[in-house]
């Protein structure tokens, strides 16, 4: 027998108004874990899936709209952006690197994102098995898209206008997957990669191309993106040159134009593109993720890109930030609640020891009779105190973890375990220890002070 | 063994003054006196669980009188025994239990062939897995003597044990008491105001 296991006993002969104190302390310190776990694992997704991109470019709309579809591909792009201007911009000194994203379809509510190899390059990509994406219609698939959907090398994705399932598909128009990505804790888990030449073309009439000599580019692709929903789309692909639909260029018509006269082609060596003249001025993509050259960028550049006409400059960590700060009243207010709660908890904690020590005086007095110091039944209380608080925080903590754990299951774009662990969570348990100490130290010298003699006499 | 000299002790406005006493080296003693006359502050006096005004209390050659408060702590644990009117065992605990607790407290280690045979002896080892609430006043008063007597104290102090029982139960308590007393060759001594107790011992201080 010693102190801590009559402590234990102590807890255990009250079992109600234990459990009481530690269900109390365990959702008051189960929501603060949970706001921390939630949003530090939030901020090192975005950190993850932003690094290496200052500045998204894309058509004139929201910037936050256009972080969320272009970074973390859950919200639809605001539009798309001329070929041309995204290439003008693209020389701009300023400018270290800037790749190009071309959305708008999806395979089984996967997106297929057209883009260069420098976009898997980003997030440090590699491939599993087989090629990257350079020849037409080729995929390389993300780790978790084919895990989910069963995909080899060698299959044949047909894409869907639209990012969700169900759009309008292209179904003579497949992709061959070329490659399959390993795993990189990003957004690039969940894409589909093809090259931006294959996702015009998809977009274009397929009845008289002709495969062969080139890598990237069809002759002939010079069909309509539009990364909008589908609703303002008739895709009629028995007609060869459809571009309805396109609302950000005029386009002239192609009937009249021989295809000859534009099958020159041009380098669009600081997008990494090789487009024919006509692309170059029909085509469209629908953003660009640009690094820039200094810090002098992140004031220039932005002003310099909202400044023409059909483009919008939208800044990863500045849009986060933003985004922080209107979810951050929110936070605050359950994080208060969680704080409620604990003190809530911490009082009840004291009427539980507050009481017991009552019914227990003269048990008490007897064990100092006994020999126990005063120091010994000091602690003996803020034992009891600590336990119940100790209890309550594991089991505060297991609470949040464990609903952690199936936010990753309840969708696939996070993945959550129940072993992620912050460092919040080390001042989360100590504050939580330094209330139980609190909540228990008055009734722990009530005990200290406690008159032998006096309650004995009485007794 | 236990000599009180010019024992004094003033709570209030209560001035109690003791005449000098002295109980050999197992001995066995009564404190006979009506309640207020002040024997069970002398009892507390002697166990170490008050501090005197004034005069000096000597236990085994010991003046505890002279202790602070930790040191006595320390010297009750390994050489008193009390045994209450009211049993007040650790009601979270067991039988055997409360016996081990006791052994803890008093700093004597753990012992359980010990507590075994205080058990047996007090007839009390067939409950011993049972909880405080679930056993009877009688067997209670039993775990206290038993609680009192498991580190073999020198000195065994009983505060009127006898108070609320019958004639029987009066006669088996007092008979326990003698019998560890004997056994462990501690003093005993109590404090009553229950005549029945004093026919029992010869040597007896009236307050």
């Amino acid at each position: 027998m010693n102190l801590l296991l009559l402590s234990i006993k102590n807890v255990l002969a009250k079992p109600l108004s234990s459990l009481l104190s530690i269900i109390l302390f365990g959702f008051g310190v189960s929501i603060i874990v949970s706001i921390f776990l939630v949003g530090s694992f939030l901020k090192s997704e975005i950190t993850r899936n932003a690094q290496g991109i200052d500045l998204v470019v894309g058509a004139k709309g929201s910037p936050l709209q256009i972080i969320l579809a272009n970074i973390f591909h859950i919200d639809f792009p605001t539009g798309n952006i001329s070929l041309n201007d995204a290439n003008e911009l693209s020389k701009n000194r300023l400018i270290a690197s800037a790749i190009p994203l071309s959305l708008g379809d999806s395979h089984k509510g996967y997106r297929i994102i057209g883009t260069t190899l420098e976009y898997p390059e980003l997030y440090n990509a590699e491939l599993a098995s087989g090629a990257w994406f350079e020849k037409n219609m080729a995929a390389a698939v993300g780790s978790k898209v084919a895990e989910a959907l069963g995909i080899e090398l060698g299959d044949q994705l047909t894409s869907a206008h639209g990012l969700s399932e169900g759009g309008e598909g292209h179904e003579e128009a497949p992709f061959t997957v070329v490659g399959l990505m390993k795993s990189t804790g990003t957004v690039l888990d969940q894409l589909i990669l093809v090259s931006t030449g294959s996702v015009w073309e998809v977009h274009s009439s397929h009845g008289d191309e002709e495969h062969g000599s080139h890598d990237e580019t069809e002759e002939d692709a010079h069909g309509v993106h539009d990364a909008h929903e589908e609703d303002e789309h008739d895709h009629d692909h028995d007609d060869q040159h459809n571009h309805d639909g396109h609302d950000h260029h005029d386009h002239h018509d192609h009937e009249e134009h021989d295809h000859h006269d534009h099958d020159k082609e041009v380098n669009l060596d600081r997008l990494g593109l090789t487009v024919t003249e006509e692309q170059l001025e029909n085509e469209s993509i629908t953003s660009l993720l640009v690094k820039y050259r200094s810090p002098m960028a992140a004031v220039q550049l932005p002003r310099i890109v909202n400044a023409t006409s059909n483009l919008q400059a939208a800044a990863p960590a500045y849009e986060t930030a933003r985004l922080f700060n209107i979810i951050g009243t929110g936070v605050d207010v359950v994080n208060i609640l969680g704080v409620v709660i604990i003190v809530l908890s911490a009082i009840s904690v004291f009427i539980a020891l507050f009481n017991s020590l009552k019914e227990r005086k003269y048990e008490l007095a007897i064990m100092r009779s006994m020999g126990a110091t005063r120091v010994k039944v000091f602690m003996l209380i803020l034992f009891e105190g600590m336990l119940l608080t100790l209890f309550g925080s594991l089991l505060g903590f297991t609470l949040a973890h464990f609903g952690f754990s199936l936010l990753g299951n309840a969708s696939e774009q996070i993945d959550t375990t129940f072993l992620y662990f912050v460092s919040e969570e080390v001042k989360v348990l100590t504050g939580s220890l330094l209330v139980g100490f609190l909540s228990s130290i008055l009734p722990a010298l009530m005990a200290y002070r406690t008159d032998i003699s006096e309650t004995l006499a009485k007794a | 063994m236990v000599r009180i000299h010019q024992l004094k002790h003033n709570f209030k406005s209560t001035h109690l003054t003791y005449p000098e006493w002295e109980v050999p080296q197992g001995g066995q003693a009564v404190i006979l006196g009506n309640s207020g006359s002040g024997k069970t502050t002398l009892l507390h006096l002697i166990g170490g669980l008050l501090q005197c005004t004034s005069g000096e209390i000597v236990i085994g050659g010991e003046r505890i009188s002279e202790f602070g408060s930790a040191e006595l702590d320390s010297f009750r644990g390994k050489n008193i025994g009390i045994v209450f009117q009211q049993a007040h065992l650790v009601r979270s605990l067991s039988v055997a239990e409360n016996l081990q607790l006791a052994q803890y407290l008093a700093g004597s280690g753990k012992d359980s062939a010990k507590i075994k045979e205080v058990l047996h002896e007090l007839d009390i080892f067939e409950i011993r897995d049972r909880k405080i609430y679930q056993i009877s006043q009688g067997q209670a008063q039993r775990v206290s003597i038993a609680r009192a007597v498991i580190h073999a104290p020198k000195l065994l102090l009983a505060d009127e044990p006898t108070a609320s029982l019958d004639d029987e139960n009066c006669e088996r308590v007092l008979s326990l008491l003698k019998r560890q007393a004997l056994k462990t060759e501690s003093t005993l001594i109590i404090a009553t105001h229950d005549q029945r107790v004093k026919a029992k011992f010869n040597d007896y201080l009236s307050l």
